[in-house]
Formats: structure tokens, sequence, C-alpha cells
């Protein structure tokens, strides 16, 4: 593809444009007094433009065909040398490819091999690390195991201190309080009895009365009852009450 | 003539007072006004009635039967009543035995009246002029109550 010039195209461009904008502006500022000549120039002008943009685009297609021609020409002989170039550059970058695989390859090798051998010695130091830390790791069990086990067996023995002192504290509360409800009890039976045998002192005259008015007034006779009588007049005789 | 101590030759109780002066008015005013006699006697008011001399019922008079009833309560108002308190209801006999008794061993007490106090157990509660004294059984056991209490209180476990 022939190279196109650039700049004759863009002085195309500008060509078109400024023929645009001189109508543009011709219109936009036209007097109403002239019209005619102002056309006619402007017509000239329009005229002489595309003359010179067709001239200028004869010499750009000119101008492109020739630098296309050019373009064609070294293009292939660009190619030619190319590919010369390049024979000569695979020739010489397999050559150097060959010899740097090689280098790399030993480079690559010796590499491997320290790798290989700082990968062994740092496993070993990773594996000495694990062996290390279980070994801490098993101690401080066994310290947390013992330290658990001494707290575990003080909580206990605490715990029953307490406990024997709370179920002794306890038993003597108990005790006191059964005493306490045993003596009142006591007080209160007494209270009980007591009351009871006023109430028994208070009645059994009362009782003994009511008893013997319902045995006597069946049991005795009407002359027990008239001797009674006699008997209680001659008592009031005696104490002067009746004269 | 002294009517209340003819009246009280053999009545000895105040009811029985009032009663045979009621019979006695009502008889006397029968016969004295010549009224119908209304009220059925019994065999003993009749008795009564026929006991009285005629020299009794003479002295009644239309003029002074009234008047001298009158006297006749106001005496009466005048005697000193006993009341006796019995345990049971004596019958008339022991009535009369009790007034018997009284007008043999008493002066002053003329007339008595009879109540009824089956509490007293036994025996008499007297009341003279408004003053009480108990001679029955059960003030006999109230006065010995504190030696039966220590009595019964032996038997107490």
């Amino acid at each position: 593809m022939p190279n196109i010039d650039f700049v004759s195209i863009t002085a195309l461009i500008i060509v078109t444009i400024s023929g645009f904008l001189f109508f543009y502006l011709q219109k936009k500022h036209q007097l109403p007094s002239e019209p005619d000549s102002y056309q006619e120039k402007g017509y000239k002008i329009l005229q002489n433009a595309s003359k010179k943009a067709q001239a200028i685009l004869g010499m750009a297609e000119l101008d492109a065909i020739k630098i296309s021609a050019d373009t064609r020409f070294y293009r292939e002989k660009l190619a030619e040398r190319f590919d010369k170039e390049a024979e000569i550059a695979s020739k010489l970058a397999s050559e150097l490819i060959k010899l740097n695989s090689q280098k790399t390859v030993d480079e690559f090798n010796i590499y491997m091999n320290q790798l290989k051998s700082d990968l062994e010695k740092s496993n070993k130091d990773f594996t000495d690390y694990l062996i290390y830390l279980k070994n801490d790791a098993d101690a401080q069990k066994n310290q947390s195991q013992d330290a658990v086990k001494q707290q575990i067996l003080q909580i206990f023995v605490k715990f029953e201190e307490n406990l024997s002192q709370f179920l002794m504290a306890s038993e003597q509360r108990s005790v006191q309080s059964i005493e306490l409800e045993l003596s009142a009890a006591r007080q209160l039976i007494e209270t009980y009895k007591q009351q009871q045998l006023k109430l028994i002192d208070e009645n059994v005259i009362a009782m003994l009365e009511k008893t013997l008015s319902l045995v006597l007034a069946k049991k005795m006779s009407l002359q027990d009852q008239v001797d009674l009588v006699y008997e209680a007049l001659e008592k009031a005789k005696a104490e002067k009450f009746i004269i | 003539m002294d009517i209340i101590d003819t009246i009280l030759t053999n009545t000895y109780t105040i009811q029985d007072m009032r009663h045979r002066m009621r019979i006695l008015k009502s008889n006397l005013e029968n016969t004295l006004f010549g009224k119908v006699q209304t009220e059925i006697l019994s065999s003993d008011d009749t008795i009564w009635l026929s006991s009285l001399t005629l020299s009794f019922i003479n002295y009644f008079t239309k003029d002074n039967i009234y008047s001298s009833f009158k006297n006749i309560e106001a005496e009466l108002k005048k005697l000193k009543i006993l009341i006796i308190y019995l345990s049971f209801e004596p019958e008339q006999e022991q009535i009369e035995n009790i007034g018997k008794w009284l007008r043999t061993n008493l002066t002053e007490i003329k007339l008595f009246d009879i109540k009824l106090d089956p509490s007293l157990l036994g025996g008499i509660a007297l009341v003279k002029n408004g003053v009480y004294k108990d001679y029955s059984l059960k003030s006999k056991i109230q006065e010995q109550g504190e030696m039966i209490l220590v009595e019964f209180k032996k038997y107490i476990r």
C-alpha cells in the first residue's frame, strides 16, 4: 500500500474548510445594497480556490503515486535486506542460544543442586525445629497438667474444709434452734397445763354442783329435803338471822 | 277482833293470805250485796271459809267491808315477810309444817313466801328485809371448795 501524503490531504482539507468559511461569512455579513458584486467575487474566489485545490490534489496524487512507487521499491529492498539480516540474526541467535542454553543449563543444574541442598538443609532445620517445638509443647503440656492437678487438689482440700466447717455450723444452728423450739414447746405445754388446771379449778365446783343437781334431784327423798330445810332453819335461828 | 290473826290462824304463806283474802271478800260481797257466786271454790277454800266463825263473818257489814279490807291490806304490808328459797316444790303439808315451825320458833315472822331455786341442791336460802342468806348445800360446797379441790388434785397425776 502506497504511503499517502498526509501533508497534501491536510492542505486539501484546510482549503475546503476555508472555502466553506468564506461562503458562510459572506452570507452572514452580506450587505443588502451590493449583493451581486460580492457574490461574483466570492464565486471567483471559490473558483480560484477550487482550481488551486485541484492543482494541489493533482500534485498530491502525483506525489502519492511517486511515493507509493518509492515505497514499493524500498519495501522490496527492505524486505530482501530484512530476510538476509533475519537469516543472519537467526543463525547468530541460534548459536547464541545454543551457547546460552548450555550455559543456562549448567547454571541451572548448579542452581538446582544448590537449591536442592538448600532445601534439604531447610527441611532438616524445619524438622529439627518441629521436633523442638513438639518437645517444648510436651513439656509445657506436662507442666500445665501438673499445675492444674495441683490447683484442683488445693481446691478440693479447701472445699472439704469449708464444707466441714459449714456442716458443723449448720449442725450447731440446727441443734440450737431445735433446743429453742423444744423449750418453747415445753413452756407452751406447761402454760397449757396450768391454764387447764386453772380452768379445772374454776369449773370443778361448778361441775360438782351440776352433778349433784342432776343426781340429788333423783336420789334425795322428799323427807331428806325437808330435813335439810329444817336444818337450815335451825342454823339461821342459831345465827339469829331469823328470830 | 283481830281480823288478821283470825285469817292467819292457818294461813302461812303470803300467796295463801292473798288468795284467802280475795275469796273472803268475794264471799262477803255475795252475802252482803246479794251477788251471784261465779267463782268455783276448791275444797280447801270451802273448808277454810266454813271454819270461819259467825262472829268473824258478822263483823263485816256493807258499810265497813271495803274499809276493813283496806286496813287489812295496810296491816299486811307492815308484816315482815320471810322469803324462803327451796330446791324442790313442797306440798301443802310441807308448807304448813314449815309455817308451824316458824310460828313456833320465831316471833317476828308470821308469813313467808316460797320460791323455787333448784340450783340450791338442798336446804334453803332466806331473804329477810332485803338481806339474802344462803343455807343451802350449794353454799356449803362453795365454802368447802378449796378442800374439795385439794381432794380432787390428789387424783391428778
